[in-house]
This record gives C-alpha cells, sequence and structure tokens, in this order.
C-alpha cells in the first residue's frame, strides 16, 4: 500500500531542492527578527518574543511547506515524472498515500524546527501550554501538506493551486470568527443566507483557529482544546483531503 | 545590412530609454512632494479586523498592536509629543486591546505611566477609565491599576468624583496580598475633598471590623490619619483613641 522508495524519493527531492537548508535559514531570520522585536518592548518582553516567534514561524513555515508541495507536485506532472512512476509497479492509491506520507513526514520536521526554536527562544517564559502547541502545530502543519496535495492534484498549475490552499488556511484560521459575526448577526440585506453558506461552509473547515494558539505558550493550555480534538481533527480533516485527492487521481486518464 | 538595421535599432531603443528616463523624471516632480505624515492615532480596527492580518491568532495581534502603539510618535524621521495624541481614540485602542487579551499589563502600564504621562492633565479621561476597568480584573496584582486611575484623576485630571468612584471600587475588592491602603482609599480621597466626616467613619469601621485582623503597624497607621490628618488638633484632643504615641 505504501512505498518507501517514493517517500524516499519525496524527501530526497526535498533535500536536493535545499528546503532543510532554506528552513533553517527562514528559522534563523525569523527568530533574530523576533528577539528584536520582542527586546524594544518597554515591558514583557520575553512574551514578546515568544508570540512573535511563534507567530510569525508559523506563517512563514506553512509557506514554505506549502510552496515546497505545490511546485513539487506541478513539477511532477509537467516532466511527466508522474506518468513515469505510475508506469512502475506503484498502484495510483499507493502512488497516493506515500506522498501523503512523505509530506506528512516533512511537515512534522517543519513543527520540529519551528518548536526547537520557540523553546530555546522562550526559556523560563514558556508555560505548560508548549507541549500541547508544539503537538497541535505539528498536526496543522499536516492537515495544510495534505492541502496542498490536494489541490496540487485537482488544479491545473502552481499559482492557483498555491493560492486555494492560502485561502482555506486563512479561511480555517478566522472560521472562528466568522461563525462568531453569524451568531451575532448583522443588520445586513440577504445575511440570514449568507449566514446559512458559512454555516455549510464550515462543515468542510478545519477549525485552526482552535489548534497552536499562541496565547498557550505565555498563559498555559486552554481547558477546552486537548490532545485528543487536535488528533483527531488532524486524522479527520487529513483523511478527507487524502480521500478526495485519490477520486481525484484514480479518475484521471493519463 | 544586418548590422546596420541593429544600430538603427539600438538608436531606437536609446531614444525610448531617454523618453522613458524624461517621463519618470516628470512623474517624480509630482511625487517627491508628497511625504509620509503623521496622521495621530490611527482609526481602531473592528475585533474581528484585528485578528485577520494575524491570520485569527489574537495573541499576535494583540503584541503586534502593541508594538505599534509603544511607538506610535516614531513616524517620518520625527517624534510627536504626547500633547498632541489624540486621547479619545487611543482608549478606543486599548478597549479593543482588552479584548484581544484582557490578562496581559502591557497596555494597562502603557497607559498608566507613557501615556499617562502627558503634560496635559485633562486628556486623561479615557485613561483613567480604561485602567478602572482592568483594575476590576481578578488577576495578580491587577488591582494596582484601579490605584493608579485614582492617581490619575486626583492629581492629573484633577476629578474628584471620578476618583472616589475608583476609590470605592478599589476598597470594594478582596484580593490576595492587597495591602491595607487599598481598603483605606475612599477614605483619603475624601479627606482630600474636606469630606472629613464621611474619611472618619470609613477608617473608623475598617478599625473596629478588621482592627484585630491586621498589623499592629497598620493600626499606627490608621489612628495616625485620624488624628493628625482627618481631626483637626482640638478634635483629635477629645478622642481617647489619640491618646499616647502611636
Amino acid at each position: 500500500m505504501i512505498s518507501l522508495p517514493l517517500i524516499k524519493y519525496v524527501l530526497t527531492a526535498a533535500f536536493r531542492d535545499k528546503l532543510v537548508l532554506s528552513l533553517f535559514l527562514l528559522v534563523l531570520v525569523g527568530a533574530s527578527l523576533a528577539t528584536f522585536l520582542g527586546s524594544s518592548a518597554v515591558t514583557e518582553s520575553d512574551q514578546f518574543t515568544v508570540v512573535f516567534a511563534s507567530g510569525g514561524l508559523r506563517i512563514a513555515a506553512i509557506l514554505g511547506l506549502v510552496m515546497f508541495i505545490v511546485f513539487h507536485m506541478r513539477r511532477s506532472f509537467e516532466t511527466k515524472d508522474v506518468d513515469y512512476l505510475l508506469t512502475r509497479p506503484i498502484s495510483r492509491i499507493s502512488f497516493l498515500l506515500s506522498h501523503a506520507i512523505a509530506f506528512s513526514l516533512l511537515a512534522i520536521m517543519f513543527a520540529v524546527f519551528v518548536s526547537a526554536a520557540v523553546y530555546f527562544l522562550g526559556g523560563a517564559t514558556i508555560e505548560s501550554g508548549f507541549y500541547i502547541w508544539s503537538f497541535s502545530l505539528m498536526i496543522e502543519f499536516m492537515i495544510m501538506a495534505n492541502a496542498a496535495l490536494f489541490f496540487a492534484m485537482v488544479l491545473p498549475n502552481a499559482a492557483a493551486s498555491a493560492m486555494a490552499v492560502f485561502a482555506l488556511y486563512l479561511l480555517s484560521r478566522l472560521i472562528g470568527q466568522l461563525l462568531g459575526i453569524v451568531e451575532t448577526g448583522l443588520d445586513l440585506p440577504g445575511f440570514i443566507y449568507l449566514s446559512y453558506l458559512m454555516q455549510f461552509i464550515s462543515l468542510v473547515i478545519p477549525r485552526l483557529d482552535l489548534m497552536a494558539q499562541t496565547s498557550w505558550l505565555i498563559y498555559g493550555p486552554s481547558e477546552n482544546i486537548g490532545y485528543l480534538f487536535i488528533a483527531l481533527q488532524g486524522l479527520v480533516y487529513s483523511a478527507l483531503l487524502v480521500t478526495a485527492s485519490l477520486v481525484d487521481l484514480v479518475k484521471r486518464q493519463f | 545590412m544586418a548590422a546596420h538595421m541593429k544600430t538603427r535599432l539600438q538608436y531606437k531603443l536609446y531614444f525610448l530609454l531617454m523618453v522613458f528616463v524624461s517621463l519618470n523624471i516628470v512623474l517624480w516632480s509630482y511625487s517627491h512632494e508628497i511625504k509620509v505624515k503623521w496622521i495621530n492615532v490611527p482609526p481602531v480596527p473592528s475585533e474581528f479586523g484585528s485578528v485577520v492580518f494575524a491570520l485569527g491568532d489574537k495573541q499576535l495581534a494583540y503584541r503586534t498592536y502593541g508594538v505599534m502603539l509603544q511607538n506610535l510618535g516614531d513616524s517620518d524621521g520625527d517624534t510627536k509629543p504626547l500633547t498632541v495624541y489624540n486621547y479619545d481614540t487611543l482608549g478606543e485602542w486599548f478597549m479593543m486591546m482588552d479584548h484581544l487579551d484582557p490578562r496581559s499589563d502591557f497596555v494597562p502600564l502603557l497607559a498608566a505611566y507613557y501615556f499617562g504621562a502627558t503634560p496635559q492633565g485633562e486628556d486623561l479621561g479615557p485613561v483613567i477609565s480604561y485602567l478602572g476597568h482592568v483594575g476590576q480584573y481578578p488577576g495578580y496584582e491587577k488591582w494596582r491599576w484601579l490605584a493608579q486611575a485614582v492617581y490619575l484623576a486626583r492629581f492629573r485630571f484633577k476629578d474628584n468624583d471620578i476618583a472616589l468612584k475608583h476609590a470605592y471600587k478599589l476598597s470594594a475588592l478582596h484580593r490576595p496580598g492587597m495591602p491595607m491602603w487599598a481598603k483605606q482609599m475612599p477614605a483619603f480621597v475624601m479627606n482630600d475633598i474636606g469630606d472629613k466626616e464621611a474619611a472618619l467613619q470609613l477608617m473608623t469601621s475598617i478599625m473596629v471590623e478588621q482592627g484585630d485582623k491586621i498589623h499592629p503597624n497598620e493600626v499606627n497607621f490608621m489612628k495616625h490619619y485620624i488624628c493628625d490628618r482627618i481631626l483637626s488638633e482640638d478634635e483629635s484632643a477629645s478622642l481617647a483613641m489619640c491618646d499616647g504615641s502611636y
């Protein structure tokens, strides 16, 4: 079902594209910038550093991860690598699952790098919420890696795929606020239909706003969100994305 | 022939290059007069708008706006004095920031010690109102912001009614480690505005109700305050409590 050589092939491509080196530089620059900005605050400068590092590096890491996955997949289609690989004794299901696992491993690597930088910068400031934050960050990156894989499979070009993934990310991080507006209500013509539409959309949007909250690093974990919810969110949404990608790949004519 | 055509094409391209450089200079003659200007305290975004730019991360939005507020007047190579700040808009910023993170002490500190330092004490209404709000939160030593609100209202804003209102809020709080002077704050304000009878009544009631639970040094301070600050020399001479040293 899963092809280890294919996973190794994708990971080798990531190393060959200097993804690890880029990630290392990104973390270094991001951490330095966060330290600089944090130290300029008149008080709570350690908290500022931790929040700038965790919030900033998360966004930067998502950008890097998504760009790599989308461009790698589109390049594989355009250079006929996919056609070639599928002529080997690898089934379409194995092809896709192996890619999903390889990209998830990359997502874990990104999360470990970012978490280590935040831990190093935070020191004594970091609260007990660090571990759940790191776990949550890892799941968030895995979800977005699988989302990037899905959009790279179904959309015909890299730019459109990257834009679609970023739109999904933005929506996922703001969905709690949007549902709050729906609940509160607005005096707008047709608002009722918009609110139904928003609630319908929210059925297939992961609640990333509930995950990896930077406030956990300063004030400790939230009482409402635990490891189980985070793990289930990651499992269920990743399964949805991988299955949708599989449906597309199985139907595709080469 | 080909070399000749190439040269002509090059001349045309040089000519076009000169035309576009000239046009650029014409455009510059208009745009170089437009410079960055300080627009005073910027308008406050909505709660939703405030978190959009941080991709829904309230804490990141709070810290980013925090740095922005701290460095608000440092723009276009100039530093603006606090006297030109719009304090009403600043007050709206404080309340918006309070929605993003009610636990941090960064914005209360900025409001009390930085923006509160303006030479124009009459601008401090929104700052006092904000400090009076956050001072009631149950967090660690949050009550100190209420004490700061009383101070600013009494000595900078010069409105004893507002000071008394916040002093009553402060004395009504029950926080671990809160000193006795916080409970006595309304008496200090009332004594200051000349309502000595009410001040005496409050101090006496604290002594009667809690005198056996508080440290002797605090009791001595209260005796001193009643006998030497609230009462006149004649009045204190007739009071048994004021006999002897304390």
